[in-house]
């Protein structure tokens, strides 16, 4: 009984003690095989010497180096990605091996500030245009100008708009990955039961409401449309700027939110909520758990949401974003690679090869046909394929009707997040428009100041 | 000379210090470096890229004073404490009441209210809120059937901060009653076999023997618990992450707002440490003094 006892303990103590170990093993952001990486542990050592073996048979007098990835494609059309990955991982002839890590869009920003600074960040990522200017002036993205010069990726296949975007202070900060704006998904099923025609969506934002109330069944718990109050486009920019209400006045860095026109977009949000055609308080991903279950009649969002649906199997339709008084309006965003402070140039020239890869005609076209996001690149805009596909040629009215929001600006995050967003959030919680229309303004003009 | 060490390690005296070695050092680096680390930034002005860094005096702690936002947080924080650990320690104390004897039935009954506390605070945040979410929970369409319409916990302004101090007692409170069970079960029989016979009821048994045998007890769970429930930070973060309209925004929450999201302000957070801490220790020492320190006669 004793020896067993004495071998419990010692047991016990080895899964302690490889516990802890475990524990403390951080995975080390980057690694060549030279082991010129100091934060290298052991664990990538091995993993690389397998890979080194494997690959020895592609080309032995290249270096095997492995990167980090990191982005927010938490959706669906991350599995995509994720395969996209695999494939050059296992296809490139440079030994470059790609470590993609997907969390969701705050928790990378919260954890990529404090890994630049204590030099384990990724050496690329995945960010928006918003986030440019603030990733540029921190020093935290490096200037990729050199990247047409470099790779054999031809920039006039670029749409010009989508290069610019990601241009701070004269310099290339980040390359295109995809470029889309918002779009108005609807459940023809959802339609049909309201005795609406599901081939014929609204047109204008009145009609969404009209549609909306028609729609709504509080004893099937179906809701009309979804308006989020966070983790959401910024479906509300857009129904600003198409009813002409103005937000911000970027060259002299001031509000222009308080007026007319965004009080009365204002109050059409509130009168749809307070009519109950939208659930109350909700986000981004509350309002898509609801579109999959075939509980919500409308929805704003970008294209990632094709999947999602696809996969749920739901009647689904898409449609250009509807109508204001001044025409229609959708805030356009691009995604682009950055690549990362403190990149060794071995790092740079493997990420580097990998947006190649991605800005190709082939993976461009894949993206686009599989994901259903609109083609930045010329050559994938005219492929016939790519032009019969319904739903791509929908989401290309990024071109019609896109619009940058505050391009230049290191806070146009932030006025989203910060002043928008809790505005949205207010007023559909029945607080006073104008009062947080004011409110905001005045958020915004404090976060410009300091911009 | 190994020898003469190892003898002089070996008396009960001096080896006690060496058990508690490891304690210190990990204490040490993941506590007392850090807390001295927050003090010097919370007097700098130093962004988390460490692109601005200089000596900034008292101005982040005037402008925490000035800030609408600190104290909405601080008034959360003060809330959520002022109720939770009441609540938390009364639930506890009367469960341990009911369960402290140690027939089967106690046992098992002491396991499952134990439960929730080994479970993860983000496993049970995001629990609740698929059950309690106003569209798709089942703890809504269960009220509705009862006429209950319209009920959305997390996401109603005026229902949010007590369905998370609701959550976080449901899941707490085990571990009061764990130390309260033990503390009861360490009371002499012979007190309630007296006040038995002098005809006492269980109610006055209750208040007249067990609480103030448990004093002690009561006392560290009083302590831990606020201190714990002043730092509030997983179950909000997991639930609302402080909305809706700030209602839940916690001073901890705030800190890790404005230190590793915009304006990644590192100083301006590590003044707002600093002055939770204060809070702390002016409550939580008055309450320490009172329960742990012996009375001069």
């Amino acid at each position: 009984m004793r020896k067993i006892k004495k071998i419990m303990a010692i047991l016990l103590s080895v899964i302690m003690v490889a516990g802890a170990l475990t524990g403390c093993n951080s995975k080390a952001p980057v690694s060549t095989d030279d082991n010129k990486s100091n934060s290298q542990t052991k664990d990538s050592d091995s993993d690389k010497g397998n890979e080194t073996n494997k690959n020895s048979t592609k080309d032995s007098s290249k270096k095997e180096i492995t990167i980090q990835f990191w982005n927010a494609f938490t959706g669906s059309d991350g599995d995509i990605l994720r395969e996209i990955v695999n494939r050059f991982n296992k296809e490139n002839e440079d030994g470059i091996k790609i470590e993609m890590d997907i969390m969701p869009g705050s928790t990378l920003v919260e954890k990529l500030a404090p890994a630049i600074t204590t030099g384990t960040a990724p050496a690329m990522i995945l960010a928006g245009n918003m986030d440019v200017v603030n990733y540029s002036k921190t020093g935290s993205i490096l200037p990729m100008t050199d990247f047409f010069d470099i790779t054999e990726a031809d920039k006039s296949d670029f749409t010009a708009a989508s290069l610019e975007s990601l241009q701070y202070d004269g310099e290339q900060m980040m390359i295109p990955m995809q470029w889309f704006t918002q779009y108005l998904y609807y459940n023809k099923d959802l339609f049909e039961a309201a005795g609406l025609d599901p081939e014929t969506p609204p047109k204008t934002w009145e009609e969404v409401k009209e549609f909306a109330a028609m729609i709504t069944n509080p004893d099937k718990n179906v809701f009309g449309v979804g308006l989020p109050v966070s983790g959401a486009v910024p479906w509300f920019s857009s129904l600003f700027l198409s009813n002409g209400g103005e937000i911000l006045d970027v060259e002299n860095k001031k509000s222009l939110l308080d007026n007319e026109a965004n009080l009365k977009s204002l109050q059409f949000i509130q009168e749809i909520v307070n009519a109950g055609y939208s659930p109350k308080g909700s986000t981004g991903a509350d309002l898509d758990n609801l579109m999959m279950a075939d509980q919500l009649g409308m929805v704003i969002n970008g294209p990632w949401m094709v999947n999602g649906l696809r996969e749920n199997e739901i009647n689904f339709g898409v449609a250009p974003l509807p109508a204001g008084t001044k025409g229609v309006v959708g805030i356009a965003e691009v995604t682009g690679f950055a690549i990362t402070k403190g990149i060794t140039e071995e790092e740079k020239a493997a990420a580097y090869k990998f947006i190649e890869y991605w800005n190709t005609t082939e993976i461009c076209k894949e993206w686009s046909m599989r994901n259903g996001f609109p083609p930045y690149l010329a050559s994938v805009a005219a492929d016939p394929e790519v032009q019969a596909d319904p739903i791509v040629s929908v989401f290309s009215a990024v071109k019609d009707y896109g619009q940058a929001f505050g391009t230049g600006l290191a806070s146009a995050a932030v006025i989203n997040g910060d002043a928008l967003f809790p505005m949205i959030e207010n007023v559909v919680a029945g607080n006073d428009c104008q009062e947080e229309l004011k409110k905001a303004s005045e958020k915004i003009d404090e976060l410009l100041a300091a911009d | 000379m190994l020898k003469r060490i190892g003898a002089y390690w070996n008396k009960p005296s001096k080896a006690a210090y060496l058990f508690i070695l490891p304690s210190l050092i990990t204490l040490f680096l993941f506590a007392v470096i850090p807390l001295c680390g927050s003090i010097i930034i919370g007097f700098m002005d130093l962004d988390i890229y460490f692109s601005v860094s200089e000596f900034a005096g008292f101005n982040n702690f005037i402008k925490a004073v000035n800030d609408a936002r600190f104290w909405n947080a601080l008034k959360n924080t003060a809330v959520f404490a002022l109720v939770e650990v009441p609540i938390q320690i009364i639930i506890g104390l009367l469960v341990a009441n009911a369960v402290a004897s140690t027939s089967f039935f106690s046992k098992f009954s002491r396991t499952i209210f134990f439960l929730p506390v080994v479970c993860s605070m983000a496993a049970v945040g995001i629990m609740w809120n698929i059950l309690l979410d106003g569209t798709i929970g089942y703890v809504p369409y269960v009220l509705k059937k009862f006429g209950l319409e319209g009920m959305t916990f997390f996401r109603d302004p005026k229902m949010a901060m007590g369905t998370v101090i609701a959550m976080t007692a449901w899941k707490n409170f085990g571990y009061t009653m764990s130390i309260l069970v033990v503390g009861i079960q360490g009371i002499s029989t012979s007190y309630y076999e007296a006040a038995r016979i002098d005809g006492a009821s269980k109610v006055k048994q209750f208040f007249y023997i067990t609480i103030p045998c448990l004093a002690s007890n009561l006392g560290f769970c009083l302590i831990t618990n606020l201190i714990g429930s002043l730092q509030v930070f997983d179950q909000v973060y997991v639930t609302t992450q402080g909305g809706p309209q700030y209602k839940t925004e916690t001073l901890v929450q705030y800190i890790y707002k404005t230190a590793f999201s915009h304006p990644f302000n590192l100083g301006y957070a590590s003044s707002m440490s600093v002055l939770l801490l204060i809070f702390i220790l002016l409550l939580s020492f008055p309450i320490y003094k009172k329960v742990f320190m012996p009375k001069e006669s």
